[in-house]
């Protein structure tokens, strides 16, 4: 009897290994169109979309949002729009701030996140469809020095980054989170995700974050890079875990007397950063793959503007390329 | 006679049940291929905001005008975005997409066209894409 008994719980278990086998995992999606001012997808493998994650990338959105104050919170218009005033800075702020400014001076100035003067002419001028004034913008340009944000550290530690007084000495300058704030705020979806046991992946955008846990049956993320002209142009594979960022001259842009004028700033020149290969022809686009989207949102911004394929290597990133 | 090759009442039961769910493994098995086959079928896949709004099948031409802001078509296996009332065209501009996890997305609109198989009701659970990197 013991045996038959056995025999039942083996039948029983080889059921429920057959009902595992042939149910494909489910994927769950939710598409959010409120953050960054692009568009989200979030993959969910095996159940639901967890709605926290939304939340999460929309209230670091209204952090970093440079178009709008929002109430009781300080965020970059509002220390944009504060005239040199002190106002006290979010702790999340200055630690991307300070991120920021580091990685800029790595990589030769080309993330700058004192460059909001300049970026700003360039969206009105993708608004009115008219090329900025060049007195105005060179002008713009010598307000754009990092060094001119004050940051009161006193009660920093080593260790931990604490809300304090931020200034621009500097009132005609502004920040611009562009080449980070995306990714700063994927990550920290990301990293709650992880606590919340998600499987599948969370784009912004340009920007993909994916699980270190994969569903049952998969070993790597297959990630579609846009062909700039329509079309995929390629699918790359990410382990699990790694984060991929596409910067490109395709999606946010105008045309002025047959030129293309991108929403990449270099912030050396003031115009868009313009880049050839060695025949001539154009970068169009730049996907970064690395093991962090706050990196992966700077190395391709950085790459973008300038090819450094030393600085790809010192934060273990590698690059797919589009010329054309 | 069991008792001659050395198996108990038991153990003949044992190999027989062992018997049973190999054969139901493999009728399980081929049921599963052929619901694979049937769920690997593309859709193009349209939502509004977000929210599920149609899905059409690739192997049937169709068009879908979507809230009178977009119209998108469904011919020769591919879907593309005929038509848009948006300022910059990018999705009219993006071309055809046929294979699964390609996507269209008319960001003015808010709309979304995703090339998905399903195997469920579309809205209540979905096969989709890993994602796309895109600028």
């Amino acid at each position: 009897m013991k045996r038959a008994a056995a025999a039942l719980a083996a039948i029983a278990l080889a059921a429920i290994a057959l009902a595992a086998c042939s149910a494909p995992t489910e994927h769950y999606t939710a598409e959010y169109y409120d953050v960054f001012d692009t568009y989200t997808v979030i993959v969910s493998y095996g159940s639901p979309v967890p709605p926290e994650l939304h939340d999460e990338l929309l209230r670091l959105h209204k952090l970093f949002d440079s178009f709008n104050a929002y109430p009781d919170l300080v965020n970059v218009k509002s220390i944009n729009a504060a005239g040199g005033r002190e106002l006290p800075a979010p702790a999340e702020l200055l630690e991307l701030l300070s991120l920021n400014v580091s990685f800029d001076q790595k990589s030769g100035g080309t993330t700058n996140v004192a460059l909001g003067s300049v970026t700003a002419l360039w969206k009105s001028a993708q608004e009115t469809r008219t090329l900025p004034d060049e007195s105005t913008l060179r002008n713009a340009l010598t307000h754009t020095d990092s060094g001119g944000i004050y940051i009161d550290r006193s009660r920093w530690t080593e260790r931990e980054i604490l809300e304090s007084p931020i200034a621009l000495t500097d009132p005609a300058a502004s920040l611009d989170f562009g080449a980070s704030a995306k990714g700063y705020a994927v990550n920290a979806a990301g990293k709650l995700a992880d606590s919340l046991g998600f499987v599948g992946t969370i784009t912004v955008g340009g920007c993909v974050w994916t699980s270190k846990r994969m569903p049952e049956g998969k070993s790597v993320w297959t990630i579609a890079i846009q062909d700039p002209d329509g079309g995929i142009y390629q699918t790359i594979e990410l382990l699990p875990g790694q984060s991929a960022e596409t910067s490109g001259d395709y999606e946010r842009y105008f045309e002025l007397d047959g030129v293309r004028y991108h929403h990449i700033i270099n912030p050396r020149t003031g115009y868009p950063s313009r880049q050839t290969d060695a025949s001539g022809k154009a970068l169009r686009s730049v996907t970064v793959v690395c093991e962090d989207t706050v990196s992966a949102d700077l190395l391709a911004t950085a790459m973008f503007v300038e090819r450094e394929d030393a600085l790809l290597a010192e934060y273990g990133a590698h690059a797919y390329w589009i010329y054309g | 006679m069991l008792k001659r090759i050395g198996l108990t009442r038991g153990d003949a039961l044992a190999i027989l049940a062992l018997l049973i769910v190999a054969a139901i493994g493999y009728a399980m098995t081929i049921a599963t291929a052929r619901h694979a086959s049937d769920s690997g079928r593309l859709y193009a896949v349209v939502r509004v905001d977000g929210e599920f709004y149609a899905a059409l099948p690739l192997n049937e031409d169709s068009a879908l005008d979507v809230n009178g802001h977009n119209v998108l078509r469904v011919s020769g296996g591919a879907v593309f975005m005929e038509s848009a009332d948006c300022p910059d065209k990018l999705c009219v501009r993006r071309g055809r997409v046929s294979s699964d996890g390609q996507r269209i997305v008319c960001l003015p609109n808010r709309v979304s066209i995703s090339v998905e198989t399903q195997t469920r009701l579309p809205g209540v659970s979905e096969r989709a894409f890993d994602g796309a990197s895109a600028k």
